[in-house]
């Protein structure tokens, strides 16, 4: 019976003690970004930067009506192509600052501006799909939450 | 009272110990394959798998034909035929013993697993996914 109560004492303070310290081990889990970013967010609008030669030459803008959304739920990203849900087994979390979805073997990175509590704007600057930051897109996705 | 007591105290050494190491094995596999990777590596074979099968697909490497040079956190992988030319530079960083390696500009990064033999021969591997098939590519590399 001693046994017993020295075992169920030890369970539970191992138990408990462990998982403490395995959630503030995970950045993900006391990210701010992460708390912010949960729930549904419309795609409204977006601007392209285009860069030659390193200066800005052309912006093309504007709103997005497609219906698109995505979805941030604890670790999990989905996106709903107007139709119907994609579970494309995506996860995500924030890595030095940087919005990182994952899929598969690859990660995709970009940068979460906030303009508010509802609405955020996400850059992507993949300067290596040109060759180099001097000729170069980068875009910028206006997000706002989904009411429903 | 006094004998919860005892047990408490009789518990607490120990479970600071073991949840301390369980926090920490992760970040020490990590840090060791962070060490082990660091330095000049020549690439000798690339083979590849379809379904766990081999594709038959082998490719042998001449001596510099790809070099890849882990200095710090910055990758450079070039022909040694021509040292002066860097192919392409990436950073790299190991988390959860899977090792991310971003080019330059880019806003992705490829995950890769490593396998050591030893200190001076490791397997890059990368594993996905095409329509029904799961693929996996190893590149067999030597320290020189």
């Amino acid at each position: 019976m001693k046994k017993l109560q020295y075992l169920l004492i030890f369970s539970l303070c191992y138990f408990t003690a462990c998982k403490k310290d395995t959630a503030q081990s995970n950045p993900e889990s006391i990210s701010e970004n992460q708390q912010k970013i949960q729930g549904r967010w419309t795609q409204v609008y977006f601007k392209r930067f285009d860069y030659t030669k390193g200066n800005v030459d052309r912006v093309v803008e504007g709103e997005v009506k497609s219906g698109e959304y995505v979805e941030f739920f604890g670790n999990r990203y989905r996106f709903h192509n107007g139709t119907q849900m994609v579970d494309n087994g995506s996860t995500f979390y924030f890595d030095n600052g940087e919005l990182a979805i994952r899929d598969g073997n690859t990660v995709f990175y970009s940068t979460i501006r906030w303009q508010s509590a509802d609405a955020f704007i996400e850059v992507r600057d993949d300067g290596s799909a040109a060759g180099g930051p001097e000729n170069k897109s980068v875009f910028e996705y206006s997000y706002v939450r989904k009411l429903n | 009272m006094k004998r919860y007591l005892q047990i408490l105290l009789f518990c607490v050494p120990f479970l600071f110990v073991s949840c301390k190491k369980e926090q920490q094995s992760t970040e020490g596999t990590d840090q060791q394959i962070y060490t082990k990777l660091q330095g000049q590596w020549r690439a000798t074979q690339q083979s590849s798998t379809v379904n766990g099968s081999p594709s038959g697909q082998n490719q042998n490497f001449n001596g510099n034909e790809l070099i890849f040079r882990f200095d710090n956190n910055v990758l450079l992988i070039y022909n040694g035929e021509d040292k002066t030319a860097i192919m392409k530079k990436y950073s790299w960083k190991v988390i959860d013993g899977e090792v991310f390696l971003r080019e330059q500009y880019a806003d992705s990064a490829n995950i890769y697993t490593t396998s050591f033999e030893d200190n001076n021969h490791f397997l890059l591997v990368e594993s996905y996914q095409s329509g029904n098939n799961k693929i996996t590519v190893t590149i067999h590399f030597s320290r020189f």
